[in-house]
């Protein structure tokens, strides 16, 4: 039985020799382009055995963020690029038993090479990939997060001061932490009407200067935090100042306002998802 | 949400997941109570009596948490609780995601 090979495959870009040299990915191993030939276009590739990468949690933390590494700088390089998601493996193909029914470069009961089967499988798409990486061409990926800080809009909200301390005075414990626990839901709904009104506004401005738009679930919790909106932005690479002067601006003009802005990034959430299809299981 | 259940911890399960239940249970009695004690219709005696109530129903939880070792599991069965419902509050609120996911 002979073994089988496969190529790790981590994005499509236009084709620019040179574009992944040096670059190194999952442990370190190297990356290399694979032309395709009279397209323009190539993958960004390196071998490896058809089997999945499985790990532990940390394991595979540590192996997603080599991959977003390596994508990034080759991104960096080219300017275009569109990344696959992790485990993207194209293998042989197994030998056939039906020798008449090969078709390619392979011989009689030899299934084609995983490095020929890429090559058709993008061959074929090569128009739409092109469009794909002409659109994306100059821009990146912005990672939003806005939250309000309800510790800071318990000072200057009247809606919050329903339960003064004096209140609180000569009552039993229990209507004490009654008391207590309406102050918080107070505050809670205070930060929520908050958040409500500032989410049409900064969604609002934000699709000004961006060209996509996409609604992300959080990366970072923390529990004195009311979500106002956490999205993935595709701008231009000459409006990315133009996205931190707008969060600027609301920040200044809402200090319980909490703001993360993360990247840029290659637009791994404006990336057609035809193009990951291609995956072994 | 994540729930390990085996014949050894079947029952520290079983009981977490009561707790949890009830405690939710509580967090509506007293957003109920809050509710009434705002709307004027409870006397200062009608209130202090269900306040206290409700304290010693959440002395209780702390203490058959305590007792059994179920307070990080009841930790994080709620937030699972909690999680599930961002989640589907999420879905509602954003359309074009739960379309994404339905075609994926």
């Amino acid at each position: 039985m002979t073994e089988r090979t496969a190529l790790y495959v981590y994005a499509l870009l236009p084709h620019r020799p040179g574009a992944a040299d040096g670059v190194t990915g999952l442990d370190g191993r190297p990356l290399r382009l694979l032309p395709v030939p009279g397209t323009g276009i190539a993958a960004l590739v390196h071998d490896a055995s058809p089997a999945p990468f499985q790990g532990d949690d940390d394991q595979v933390r540590r192996w997603v963020g080599e991959q977003s590494q390596a994508v990034t700088t080759v991104w960096e390089r080219t300017g275009s690029l569109l990344p696959m998601t992790f485990n993207v493996l194209v293998a042989d193909e197994p030998p056939s038993s039906d020798s008449g029914s090969g078709s390619g470069s392979g011989s009689p009961g030899k299934g084609r090479s995983a490095e020929q089967r890429l090559t058709d499988w993008l061959t074929g798409r090569a128009p739409e990939i092109t469009a794909q990486l002409e659109e994306l061409a100059g821009r990146c990926e912005l990672r939003v997060e806005i939250t309000v800080d309800r510790t800071a809009v318990t000072a200057d909200d009247p809606r919050t001061m329903r339960v003064p301390e004096a209140q609180l005075a000569g009552r039993s414990a229990g209507m004490r932490r009654l008391l207590a626990k309406q102050r918080e839901q107070d505050v809670r709904n205070a930060a929520g009407q908050l958040a409500d009104t500032l989410h049409a506004e900064a969604r609002h401005r934000l699709l000004s200067v961006a060209e996509d738009f996409r609604d992300r679930g959080r990366a970072h919790r923390a529990p004195d935090e009311t979500d106002v909106l956490s999205a993935a932005l595709l701008v231009r690479n000459e409006d990315i100042d133009t996205v931190g002067t707008v969060l600027s601006e609301l920040q200044s003009r809402q200090p319980a306002v909490r703001i993360r802005f993360l990247g840029p990034w290659p637009p791994f959430s404006f990336t057609d998802d035809r193009h990951s299809a291609y995956e072994e299981r | 949400m994540p729930l390990t259940v085996d014949e050894k911890s079947l029952k520290h399960g079983v009981l977490s997941l009561v707790v949890t239940l009830v405690e939710v249970i509580q967090e509506a009695l007293e957003r109920q109570a809050l509710r009434r004690m705002n709307g004027g219709d409870l006397t200062m005696e009608e209130m202090e009596r269900l306040a206290d109530a409700l304290l010693e129903l959440d002395e209780a939880l702390e203490e058959i948490k305590d007792d059994h070792g179920i307070t990080s599991s009841v930790a994080d069965l709620h937030r699972g609780l909690d999680e599930v419902v961002d989640d589907v509050v999420d879905k509602l609120i954003n359309p074009r995601r739960w379309a994404e996911e339905a075609r994926g």
